[in-house]
């Protein structure tokens, strides 16, 4: 057809208007063929053992042993109850390859190397990393809180440091630029996304002077999340310019036993004087310069003070991790200023580098010694069973529970199980938001004695999958701060309503319920 | 520098919105840099706008924005509504009166039998019917549609209004 009688014919695009937005068919066309030859590979696998299995004659049985097998270590292992649950549904219904199913998906054996290797290198960092002197907290919440941190995952808590919340993504880049343009040591930096735009033109001009002038800047990135907006010219020009560029979990087209588990960690990290995190990517959706799904609610933290090393030594761990070198920790420590603060501020992460769950457990933590308010703003509303049944009790005890939730979402499915564990909360007094034409992205936890903020979704991917970064802090000036943005929010919602409850919609639900575990 | 002095957005818009468009974005503080047709669609043009970056009151004005987009969009689909109701009932009723035709049509050629050439004169006489009648229903529905999805364009324009009015006013722009 020539363009003539092309530019003739009406665009098949029914909207009045499209903005632009980062996404891009290579990339979805690229996930495609690499979960194809996955599966293929899948296919193939199962094939070749069900042969053999078919040859051997006594196949049954030893499907029968191996399942019974699964079932033990499946049942001793520590696994949420729910989730547990389903794995031995799925190698009940498909008890021929079930358990084979199961040990593929299983970190405990497939991460076990890696493991090894982040202790290694957890136990190197952790002889050079400093003693801080904290302040003792008056609530002993507080106390309890930081006492759990320390011992499930050896954060310490930091007094001295000065917190500041952004309530949006756009003002969150503007400072982290403004700092990072008076950068004069180094700059870390680690996201889930970072996609191609005017954003990250603004970074990487600022960087590539920055680089030119002596300054260490160091990026990590996770290979799924930055699929098809992160292309190989972008990459190969921040090289080029001197930034050291490095890939968490690459996509390969083959059974990955580890493509599940991602970092999903926020950090910027600057000169050992200011660290960032929160929920908002290094992507223009972010700032609302581009549109995804209507206006975008994210938000994040400044840090100043001693915690920043805290923050530090999160980044240098996962780089060595990457790298398979240990760095010469001490350098990048004891670089802040100290603030006249008497908060306490705990930077910590969780992810598979720990035995324990620490970010689920914490989240638990705080909602049961909640006593007058709990506000959370989540994308996903995907708790296991415990944390659903404490935010209950929470708001049958008369706590004031209010979560702000997407209006439009990103993951339909995720929306299905999100909305249907917001009307079954409701129900039992908590207070549900819907933020109108906008998707919330920002992760918050604030109660009347403490306040999280950080990359933690509330589903059971940030719980049990992915590396999450956050800071757990007392600090009565930032939680105001992050109050009056609720207060704000509260405004821009509306509340859940009802939802048409069709046949098929409960099906899909009843479906989506049995497998919400494993997402 | 212009990279860090100003914010960018880049629209696709049909063409008979984007005059109007072009004049909300401006109650925004965007600025129309540069505007072109598209290469495939007549209907569909491409603008890009830029605005001050340090501008007050931004993601306000950005959660209004993104009110304003849905709204316009919300106007295409009004429009598109218009005609769908009657062109279903015109669908139907087509279907009727084809299908009495060939039950005509049938009679006619496998029988010659004088009531049976009748039923099928009648069976005519009711797809004749059939499609005045559906003619007359489906314009009905039609005119009530258009009435109906104009007060909603008519409404949501107004919604545009508003927005822009608020857009102006946490710019500091007096009326």
């Amino acid at each position: 057809m020539s363009n003539r009688s092309r530019r003739a014919s009406r665009s098949p695009d029914k909207s009045v208007i499209k903005i632009r937005t980062e996404k891009n068919g290579f990339g979805k066309l690229k996930v495609g063929a690499i979960a194809l030859l996955v599966l293929l590979q899948l296919c193939f696998f199962i094939y070749l053992y069900l042969i053999f299995a078919w040859i051997s004659g006594v196949f049954m049985l030893i499907a029968f042993i191996l399942s019974v097998i699964s079932c033990i270590f499946l049942l001793s292992s520590n696994r949420s109850p729910a989730s547990k649950a389903v794995w031995i549904f799925i190698i009940l219904i498909f008890f021929q390859v079930g358990y084979f199913l199961y040990f593929l998906s299983s970190d405990k054996y497939f991460f076990r190397k890696s493991r090894k290797r982040y202790k290694k290198i957890f136990s190197y960092s952790d002889e050079r990393f400093g003693a801080y002197s904290v302040c003792e907290p008056s609530d002993c919440r507080v106390k309890e809180d930081i006492e759990f941190l320390k011992k499930s995952g050896g954060f310490t808590a930091f007094s001295q440091t000065d917190a500041k919340y952004f309530s949006s993504g756009g003002l969150f880049f503007d400072d982290v630029l403004e700092k990072i343009s008076k950068a004069e040591k180094f700059v870390f930096i680690e996201f889930f996304i970072i996609s191609e735009g005017v954003l990250l033109e603004r970074f990487l001009h600022i960087l590539t002077e920055k680089v030119k002038s002596g300054v260490d800047v160091r990026i990590i990135y996770d290979d799924l999340g930055c699929h098809g907006a992160f292309p190989r010219r972008v990459r190969k020009r921040i090289r080029n310019c001197g930034i050291k560029l490095m890939t968490f979990n690459r996509l390969i087209p083959a059974v990955n036993l580890m493509l599940n588990i991602r970092d999903h960690r926020k950090l910027i990290i600057i000169d050992g004087k200011t660290a960032y995190t929160g929920g908002a990517n290094l992507a223009d959706e972010y700032t609302n310069e581009a549109r995804l799904y209507g206006y975008w609610k994210d938000g994040g933290v400044r840090v100043e003070g001693p915690a920043v090393d805290g923050f530090t030594l999160m980044f240098l761990r996962q780089h060595d991790y990457l790298t398979r070198k240990l760095s010469d920790y001490e350098k990048y420590f004891n670089h802040f200023d100290k603030k006249r603060n008497a908060s306490v501020a705990v930077p910590f992460s969780c992810g598979l580098d720990r035995d324990g769950f620490i970010g689920k457990e914490l989240y638990f933590n705080v909602f049961s010694r909640a006593q007058k308010r709990l506000y959370l703003m989540t994308p996903y509303l995907v708790p296991d069973e415990a944390l659903l049944s404490m935010l209950i009790s929470k708001a049958l005890s008369g706590v004031d529970v209010r979560i702000i939730l997407p209006e439009i979402p990103d993951k339909p499915y995720v929306y299905r199980i999100t909305r249907n564990n917001a009307a079954k909360l409701e129900e039992s007094g908590v207070k549900i938001y819907l933020m109108r034409d906008s998707f919330v992205h920002s992760k918050l936890v604030l109660s009347d004695y403490c306040a999280i903020i950080g990359s933690i979704n509330l589903d059971m991917r940030s719980f049990y999958q992915q590396f999450e970064s956050a800071l757990y802090t007392d600090d009565k000036e930032l939680m105001a701060e992050v109050e009056a943005d609720f207060e704000r929010t509260f405004e821009e919602c509306r509340p859940q309503g009802d939802e048409k409850n069709t046949l098929v919609n409960k099906a899909i639900a009843c479906v989506l319920k049995i497998v919400s575990p494993l997402m | 520098m212009e990279l860090f002095e100003k914010d960018f957005i880049k629209v696709k818009s049909k063409r008979e919105a984007a005059e109007h468009l072009e004049r909300c974005y401006g109650d925004f503080g965007w600025s129309l840099t540069e505007k072109k047709d598209d290469k495939l669609y007549y209907d569909t043009v491409h603008m890009a706008f830029s605005r001050p970056h340090g501008m007050p009151y931004k993601d306000e004005l950005q959660l209004l924005q993104v009110r304003l987009e849905l709204a316009f969009n919300k106007t295409g689909k009004y429009a598109r509504k218009k005609p769908l109701n009657s062109l279903i009932c015109a669908f139907f009723y087509f279907v009727s009166a084809l299908l009495f035709v060939c039950c005509g049509a049938l009679l006619i050629l496998f029988k010659s039998d004088i009531a049976l050439i009748i039923s099928a004169s009648a069976l005519f006489a009711a797809a004749l019917f059939t499609i005045a009648s559906g003619s007359f229903i489906s314009l009905k529905i039609y005119r009530s549609d258009v009435k109906t999805y104009d007060d909603l364009i008519d409404k949501t324009i107004a919604e545009i209004e508003v927005l822009c009015k608020k857009a102006r006013r946490l710019r500091g722009i007096n009326e």
